[in-house]
């Protein structure tokens, strides 16, 4: 056998079992969710369940109305994400090519947010919230998550790297500031807001703090609170947690299969994990 | 090519997704009550409303469905009785992981939220309103006794109590019993004879570690858990974790009895007869890899929808010789409470009043949880008496000796922390129980005496 094949047979090997490594949680997590919350508790533990039923399905989907909160999470993180590339774009733009007064200590000031902890502002933001009347609105959990500081860093690098050269001759030929923002600065930072949309999309659909205090409603709960739902003071049900999780991991799966190369390009660009 | 249509299709319904939000969120603001009501919004009752309101009962016990339908059922009854105030109790559940975030935001932001709400008083009491004298009097000649500390802070009635059994007792695998020769009748009375059971009670697998532990102890978890389900053995052997009339731990938390009980603790794993790595007791009993634990009444039902293959008894705790027999009492005092800022608090006492004047709802909600009652009259029940812990509840409640109620105070969750954390060191070998345990009386010292 030639050293090229051996290395490649290395290499496979080495491959597979990262990949058996990493879908093991996963396996794991769909086999326990067929199991009974007796089988999960047995000594030594089976890999296969008993029988392969559906029944701890039906009972979360019994209990709670599980795709009512995957729906509201993926509402939210399209809307979070959209917005947020917006505005994060129009200001990183802003803080890029515009020259004013107290730029810098305004961009440091937006930064500074970075380091002050959701909990020490998260009584003041429920109050206004509340005062507003947008408790258990989508509008009241998404608006505190419209904005993000870490965007408006990221959005400023992107408009770095546009040279100044080409603004300047879209407003030579008479272009107007939005025009020439939307049609020839945001189209050559697309890598940029591509990280963001992704970035924003999975932090929001992570979210767990605001909205489980801002909505009382079971219907308005998104599904990193639903899924609590089966945790109890004593003790946790795990064939529920496993059958809820298979569940709510489905439509961010799919999204990872189809966007996987922009994903992994927009966690390397950030320097960020979601 | 059919990747660039599936992507096209993808944003095509992420754009109608965010055209949907869009609409949603320019919307009508919905509204927000729980369960079942198509009411007034919660969060624009601001005012005692004019003729009947509509009560909200916020809970952390959101996977108790039966025992908050029961609630709810029975505000419906209220509401017949008394149309001209009420009209209805919806539930707004709260997941138990986390729910301290929702309950403190909500509760400190003064805005309304709720009228009742389920917490333990000693953090959450100044967000309560004081119950009615009348009231507080008959909950205290009503509850079984070792509850009465519970829904009380620095001397005021809070609330009632939630639940009642939230005390250590010793679980025992019968089969495993008589497979080693014990009579599975015939207890622990003391530690020794508990710890020389448990040896006997060991299985080990052919390279000596453990197959079987003959008991397992609660070793992981946050500091307060860790505390609470081992003080109860510290107690028995005349230990304490501080003295809240003088502020001081020292002395209590360091002391002799502490230092002795956690000493037996940790015995166990430097004996063989245990280890760090079976899981929380209650799942390795179940899972037969512990043949005896501590732990408090809910466990019955839990073993009996979980592993019911696992044949089991239920005694007290056991003593230690020359020390008081400890009794009921724990470090989480749930009670029922009324919301210092509801608009609707007359309303509120009215309903809980009721709610509990009838001892038959106090056990219904219990059979629902499958929980003991907390009313006194309820335990000549069929239920009570017909529950595998019956007679070890009923042994244990007769012992007068609670201290955990004296642990009651503002900073518990701070202490209990610390004091837990000591425990862990000694039980993984980062320190002797002596240089933990004098080091968390000192910090529990610091706390205690913080303005």
């Amino acid at each position: 056998m030639s050293k090229k094949m051996r290395n490649k047979i290395l290499m496979y090997t080495i491959t597979i079992l990262l990949v058996l490594f990493f879908l093991f949680p996963l396996f794991w997590m769909l086999l326990t969710s067929c199991k009974s919350a007796e089988e999960i508790l047995r000594i030594p533990p089976t890999i296969l369940p008993d029988r392969f039923g559906v029944d701890n399905y039906k009972e979360v989907m019994t209990r709670q109305p599980i795709f009512r909160f995957i729906a509201n999470s993926l509402l939210i993180s399209f809307v979070s994400a959209a917005f947020s590339v917006l505005i994060t774009a129009m200001a990183g733009y802003g803080f890029s090519k515009f020259q004013f007064p107290g730029k810098e200590i305004m961009f440091f000031l937006i930064l500074s947010f970075l380091i002050v902890p959701f909990q020490s502002i998260v009584v003041p933001l429920y109050k206004w919230v509340t005062k507003f009347g947008l408790t258990d609105t989508y509008t009241g959990i998404v608006l505190p998550l419209l904005v993000s500081a870490f965007g408006v860093f990221l959005m400023r690098q992107g408009m770095d790297t546009i040279p100044d050269d080409l603004i300047e001759a879209a407003r030579i030929d008479g272009s107007g500031e939005l025009k020439t923002f939307l049609l020839i600065v945001f189209p050559n930072v697309k890598a940029f807001v591509a990280t963001q949309v992704i970035i924003k999309f999975l932090w929001s659909w992570n979210e767990f703090y605001w909205p489980m205090v801002i909505t009382n409603k079971p219907e308005m709960k998104v599904i990193t609170v639903g899924i609590q739902a089966f945790t109890s003071m004593y003790y946790t049900e795990y064939n529920l947690v496993m059958a809820a999780a298979v569940l709510s991991i489905l439509p961010m799966a799919i999204m990872f299969a189809v966007f996987q190369k922009g994903i992994v390009k927009a966690v390397a660009m950030s320097g960020v994990k979601g | 090519m059919q990747k660039k249509r599936v992507k096209r299709v993808i944003c095509l319904l992420a754009s109608v997704a965010m055209l949907m939000s869009l609409l949603t969120g320019c919307g009508e603001k919905e509204t927000a009550q729980t369960e079942g009501s198509g009411s007034e919004p919660v969060a624009e009752k601001e005012a005692a409303a004019e003729g009947p309101v509509r009560l909200v009962y916020m809970t952390s016990w959101e996977d108790k469905t039966e025992y908050n339908e029961y609630v709810a059922e029975v505000g419906k009854k209220f509401a017949e009785e008394n149309p001209d105030i009420c009209s209805g109790v919806d539930i707004l559940p709260v997941s138990y992981s986390g729910y301290e975030a929702k309950f403190q935001t909500a509760l400190a932001s003064g805005t309304y939220v709720c009228d009742i709400f389920q917490g333990q008083p000693q953090t959450y009491h100044a967000f309560a309103d004081p119950m009615p004298e009348e009231f507080a009097d008959w909950v205290d000649e009503n509850v079984v006794d070792y509850l009465k500390a519970i829904g009380t802070y620095d001397g005021v009635r809070y609330g009632i109590p939630q639940e009642a059994g939230n005390f250590q007792q010793l679980y025992i695998n019968v089969d495993m019993f008589e497979e080693a020769g014990l009579d599975p009748n015939v207890p622990p009375k003391t530690f020794a004879e508990l710890k020389e059971m448990a040896a006997k009670l060991t299985q080990y697998n052919d390279d000596g570690s453990i197959k079987v532990a003959g008991f397992g102890i609660r070793y992981s978890g946050e500091g307060q858990g860790i505390a609470d389900k081992n003080l109860s053995t510290i107690h028995s052997f005349g230990g304490k974790m501080f003295d809240p009339e003088t502020d001081t731990a020292s002395g209590l938390a360091n002391s002799p009895e502490t230092i002795e009980g956690v000493k037996w603790i940790k015995s166990l794993l430097d004996d063989n007869i245990t280890n760090t790595e079976i899981g929380v007791p209650e799942t390795a009993f179940g899972q037969g890899t512990a043949a005896m634990i501590l732990r408090e009444s809910w466990v019955v039902g839990y073993l009996e929808n979980n592993a019911p293959e696992i044949n089991f008894k239920v005694y007290p705790i056991p003593v230690v010789e020359g020390q008081e027999a400890v009794g009921a009492g724990n470090l989480f005092p749930w009670a029922h409470m009324v919301y210092k800022d509801s608009p609707n608090k007359e309303v509120a006492w009215k309903f809980l009043e009721y709610l509990y004047a009838d001892a038959e709802n106090d056990l219904n909600m219990n059979i629902a949880a499958g929980y003991l009652p907390v009313l006194k009259e309820n335990y000549d029940t069929e239920y009570v008496k017909s529950r595998k812990d019956y007679d070890s509840v009923m042994a244990v409640l007769d012992r007068g000796y609670t201290p955990c109620s004296d642990y009651y105070v503002e900073e518990m969750s701070e202490l209990s922390a610390i004091f837990g954390n000591a425990i862990l060191e000694v039980l993984y070998d980062e320190s002797t129980p002596e240089d933990a345990m004098n080091y968390a009386a000192e910090q529990m010292d610091i706390v205690l005496q913080e303005e």
